[in-house]
């Protein structure tokens, strides 16, 4: 993940804007007016970030307990094609294609005390979201000297799949049942629609900053969780192998990044 | 600037993509810090492949050492005493070692049992394991070595105990001594009393300067040979008389006391200076005074 993140990085950075002298310097070139007045195509790319709310067998264990529904902070990266037709008068809408890829491992060790090297119990939790959107959004231009600011409304529609791991466990101290252990794995198939608004930032040549906030409401049509636990006094496993179907569920993205109009 | 901002936020934002943090569960008020302690310590025996084949020699016929092997045992290098030690004979559950040296008084006859070997065993493994006495047992190296633990033992004697009137934080006058050994496999585990230093501080009297005793004490293995060159010539045919206390074949040990030995399991309980978790039981079984320090 974080290899195909330092690409794009790099990609973002170096091919297109590091090379300029005035980078992210927004200075008087003001965005020539023969191209904000016209259609053009449009390249984003940014940090995408997710709220994403998973469904798991619940587990009350003697010194760990999970609900059965938890939201986790996502964090990703997306990339962006569009086409930004100019309407007049400041007017312009905006059909986007893209795909964002977000990926968070979360780990915790629980070592018996700062001075004893012994640990007790880890977890691990891995939230993998892939999402593919088409968006249009409505875009008003406010053609200042020096930086164009242009506030916009999205609403969009997307599907994608996550995978989502959850692992706790337990030592067996002082006796073998005094374990604990949580290992459930969820996959999720899902479609959305979301609802955004944002504000582009357009520096000279076509360089845009941007930022914005959505709200999705998701229905999970498929929802397949497998995993077992064994909780504190017994050897028993339980399984927790169920295929759900239609789940709703409503969550909030936000997304930060640059692009480029051309 | 802003450049620098935007490339420190995206890189952050990279690095932030996995997470993994640690949290201590108890203190030492928690009834459960003691098990942890204990955990921890079997976990520390466990992992060790000093400890694996420590356990594996406690049949002495799958140990290292065999019959006839001569080991030396030096005292401060040239200037202190010399001990050849010989394998006599290794029996069902344990081994006969013959100790022979210039000095009449430490030669003897020692049978060494398994069980023997295995209580040595269990002192080292909670003295270098268990937290509870990491204050006393140091400088821990060797775990993951397949023959050779080090480690460094403290003990004190508090002859008088400090002065609040004065401005330090000492006692007044005190015996204390630092032994950092060496436990080789290659050799009975017996040995590692006779591999490393030790060094003895004492203040007698309140008032008197600190006196330092250093001793160091090595073993080898050493084989018989004719020439004197080596550190074990058995015969004289160059010329140069052999050194006596290496030839065994003219060894009478009809005179020598013959020992048992005693393993204090719990010797790491103890802050005695003169603590030993190994002594000789028998008539006129002496052990070696080494670093000052008389255990007999």
């Amino acid at each position: 993940m974080k290899y195909i993140l330092l690409l794009l990085s790099v990609f973002t950075f170096s091919q297109y804007s590091w090379a300029i002298d005035d980078f992210l310097n927004f200075g008087d070139k003001d965005f020539a007016k023969e191209k904000t007045e016209k259609s053009k195509w449009i390249i984003r790319t940014g940090i995408e970030y997710l709220k994403y709310t998973s469904t798991f067998p619940a587990f009350d264990g003697k010194h760990e307990a999970f609900e059965n529904s938890e939201e986790a902070d996502v964090w990703g990266y997306g990339l962006y094609f569009g086409r930004e037709l100019y309407l007049g008068k400041g007017l312009s809408t905006t059909l986007t294609l893209g795909a964002a890829y977000h990926k968070t491992i979360t780990k915790e060790v629980g070592q018996a005390a700062r001075d004893i090297e012994y640990d007790v119990s880890s977890s691990r939790r891995n939230n993998q979201v892939i999402t593919y959107e088409a968006m249009l959004s409505l875009n008003y231009l406010f053609d200042n000297k020096v930086v164009d600011l242009q506030p916009f409304i999205e609403g969009g529609l997307g599907m994608g799949n996550a995978r989502v791991e959850k692992y706790y466990s337990r030592v067996s101290v002082p006796d073998a049942n005094s374990g604990e252990e949580y290992d459930v794995v969820s996959e999720d198939v899902f479609a959305y629609s979301k609802i955004s608004i944002g504000l582009n930032i357009i520096a000279f040549d076509g360089l845009i900053s941007y930022f914005k906030v959505s709200t999705m409401l998701m229905n999970v049509s498929e929802r397949n969780t497998k995993g077992d636990s064994v909780a504190f006094g017994t050897t028993t496993r339980v399984n927790y192998d169920t295929s759900d179907k239609d789940q709703s569920e409503t969550m909030t993205s936000a997304s930060l990044g640059m692009g480029y109009m051309f | 600037m802003i450049k620098l901002i935007v490339i420190l936020a995206f890189f952050s934002f990279l690095f932030s993509c996995e997470t993994e943090e640690t949290k201590y569960l108890y203190t030492e008020d928690d009834p459960e810090y003691d098990i942890f302690v204990l955990a921890a310590s079997e976990k520390c025996i466990t992992e060790s492949t000093f400890f694996s084949n420590f356990d594996v020699y406690e049949e002495f016929d799958s140990a290292p050492f065999k019959e006839g092997d001569i080991y030396k045992i030096s005292q401060d290098a040239n200037n202190g005493l010399t001990i050849f030690v010989k394998v006599e004979k290794i029996n069902p559950g344990d081994v006969t070692l013959i100790f022979n040296s210039d000095e009449n008084t430490l030669d003897k006859v020692v049978t060494f049992e398994e069980a023997d070997h295995k209580s040595l065993g269990d002192f080292v493994k909670t003295a270098v394991c268990n937290k509870n006495y990491s204050s006393y047992f140091s400088s821990i190296s060797g775990l993951d070595s397949s023959s050779s633990l080090s480690f460094k033992w403290y003990k004190e004697s508090i002859l008088q105990i400090d002065d609040p009137d004065d401005a330090d934080d000492k006692p007044e006058a005190y015996k204390r001594q630092w032994s950092s050994l060496t436990m080789n496999l290659n050799y009975p585990s017996l040995f590692y009393f006779y591999n490393g230093t030790k060094e003895y501080k004492y203040v007698l009297t309140d008032g008197a300067q600190e006196q330092t005793l250093p001793s160091k004490l090595t073993i080898v293995e050493v084989t018989p040979s004719q020439t004197d060159a080596t550190d074990c010539d058995d015969d004289n045919s160059d010329g140069i008389p052999n050194i006596v206390a290496c030839d065994f074949r003219t060894t009478t040990t009809a005179t020598f006391p013959t020992c048992g030995v005693t393993i204090d399991q719990d010797a790491y309980k103890l802050r005695d200076y003169t603590t030993t978790a190994i002594s000789y039981t028998g008539t006129n079984c002496k052990i070696l005074v080494s670093g000052g320090v008389d255990p007999n």
